[in-house]
């Protein structure tokens, strides 16, 4: 028994130390994530730099209301990290809005129909270094303004379902559809599709409104493609633009074209140009170039090895050699492509 | 997997009876029309001629509408089905809200024409 928990106790010891030995740099630090090539999903409150513990996430008019209300009223009573997200266009019900009208791929009508918006706020105690209090406000929003199409399945599903003569066969299908919407969560959909997102965070040293100032601000595009008929290849570039008290603004142009070689096996090769200062030198522009294998070990857990260069980002100077190899966990969506 | 079914009556008149079916708030969904055991229409539903009102009357009409919630930002599913051609035009509003993103909502409706 005792044999049993030690070796139980090793192997978690194990996976935390890969863990921390692999997770990156920034991520550690509380920092923007600007390597990772996808769009934010809460733009407000990757711009402050803080993964808040809850995010409130109103579905109505009346929670959405209660909630900004309840911050507004007694900010001291808030949690140092209070988070708030919500898709105004969704607080309201669309019964008319049929799924055909919205996969008109319009970028008018899209933009405000999958506009998000996330506003953050954190607080920092006065302390004994004679550090004083202060409250940082993040803004941000993220919309699709293309949004490619689904697969035919679960269309083909549902018809399938109208001649379920049972119950049981009806709830079968139905816990088929239910997988193939989950999966398609994290997956890419077929055709172009563009994402946009942009945000500033404001800080008030001393939680004195007369001092606010924007200290930092981004914006993202993310374009992609995904051909139907070549489903196992996706190209996705990227637009990026950072400004940041005391640096100057730094834009970053990327492209990254990923194929699914097998159901566990993608493999992925990547390229991003940073135009501007690298911080604390006189030389700009530098670049990042990388070739990343996963493999899908189990449900929620994979292989990744990364071979590359990363870009330059200090006066230390040389060139930062990327050569990885780690296992990483994804609680969230699913990465990866989905064969139709 | 929630189920709705309803039992609906419907006025017909001399002209031609359509119906129409919209699924809204975005969701993916498919109806099937029968009319005396036949199937008239499968799939999206619009403007179907279902017959003359004087040939309806005492007939049922069966309608079965799945709808599956593919929407990320809302579990709401409604249906609506529009019937013209009558002594009016009626509207029938359906509103199911599901347990967790992916599920799906049988629609079952049936329409007794009337005079």
């Amino acid at each position: 028994m005792k044999m049993i928990r030690f070796r139980h106790l090793l192997e978690s010891a194990i996976i935390v130390a890969v863990l921390v030995v692999w997770m990156p740099r920034d991520v550690r630090a509380g920092e923007i994530a600007l390597n990772d090539l996808r769009t934010p999903s809460a733009p407000g409150f990757v711009i402050l730099g803080v993964e808040p513990t809850s995010v409130e996430r109103p579905m109505t008019p009346r929670s959405f209301a209660v909630s900004l209300a309840s911050a507004a009223i007694n900010p001291d009573a808030l949690p140092r990290d209070y988070a708030i997200e919500a898709s105004p266009y969704w607080l309201m019900p669309h019964d008319d809005l049929t799924y055909e009208d919205f996969y008109l791929n319009n970028a008018l009508k899209n933009f405000y129909r999958n506009l998000s918006v996330s506003i953050a706020i954190s607080k920092s105690e006065a302390t004994a270094d004679s550090l004083a209090a202060d409250t940082r406000m993040g803004f941000g929003f993220r919309t699709l303004l293309f949004r490619g199409h689904d697969s035919q399945k679960i269309g083909e599903a549902l018809e399938a379902m109208l001649d379920g003569k049972t119950r049981a066969e009806e709830d079968s299908i139905a816990r088929e559809i239910k997988t193939m919407v989950e999966n398609r969560k994290g997956n890419q959909p077929f055709g172009f599709s563009l994402e946009a997102a942009g945000a500033v965070a404001l800080r008030y040293p001393g939680n004195d409104t007369e001092k606010g100032r924007a200290y930092r601000g981004g914006c993202w595009v993310t374009p992609t493609y995904r051909s139907a008929s070549h489903a196992q290849i996706q190209y996705l570039g990227v637009f990026r633009w950072l400004m940041e008290d005391g640096v100057k603004p730094r834009y970053d142009l990327g492209f990254r074209f990923l194929w699914l070689a097998t159901e566990r096996l993608s493999m992925s090769a990547e390229y991003i140009s940073r135009f501007g200062q690298i911080p604390d030198t006189e030389k700009e522009d530098t670049y990042r170039i990388a070739g990343v294998v996963d493999y899908h070990l189990d449900a929620d857990m994979y292989l990744t090895a990364t071979f590359g260069k990363n870009f330059q980002e200090n006066a230390e100077g040389r060139d930062d050699l990327i050569a990885r190899l780690g296992i990483s966990f994804d609680f969230g969506d699913k990465p990866g492509i989905e064969i139709p | 997997m929630k189920r709705v079914s309803k039992q609906l009556e419907y006025q017909v008149a001399d002209s031609i009876v359509e119906l129409t079916i919209t699924i809204g708030n975005a969701q993916m969904g498919a109806s099937r029309v029968m009319l005396g055991g036949k199937v008239l229409a499968t799939g999206a539903v619009t403007e179907e001629k279902i017959g003359r009102g004087s040939d309806l009357f005492g007939k049922e009409l069966a309608v079965k509408t799945v709808v599956a919630d593919v929407n990320d930002s809302t579990n709401l599913t409604n249906v609506k089905y529009l019937l013209t051609g009558g002594k009016a035009n009626q509207e029938f509003n359906f509103e199911e809200t599901v347990d967790q993103h992916g599920d799906a909502v049988i629609y079952r409706v049936e329409f007794n024409f009337k005079r």
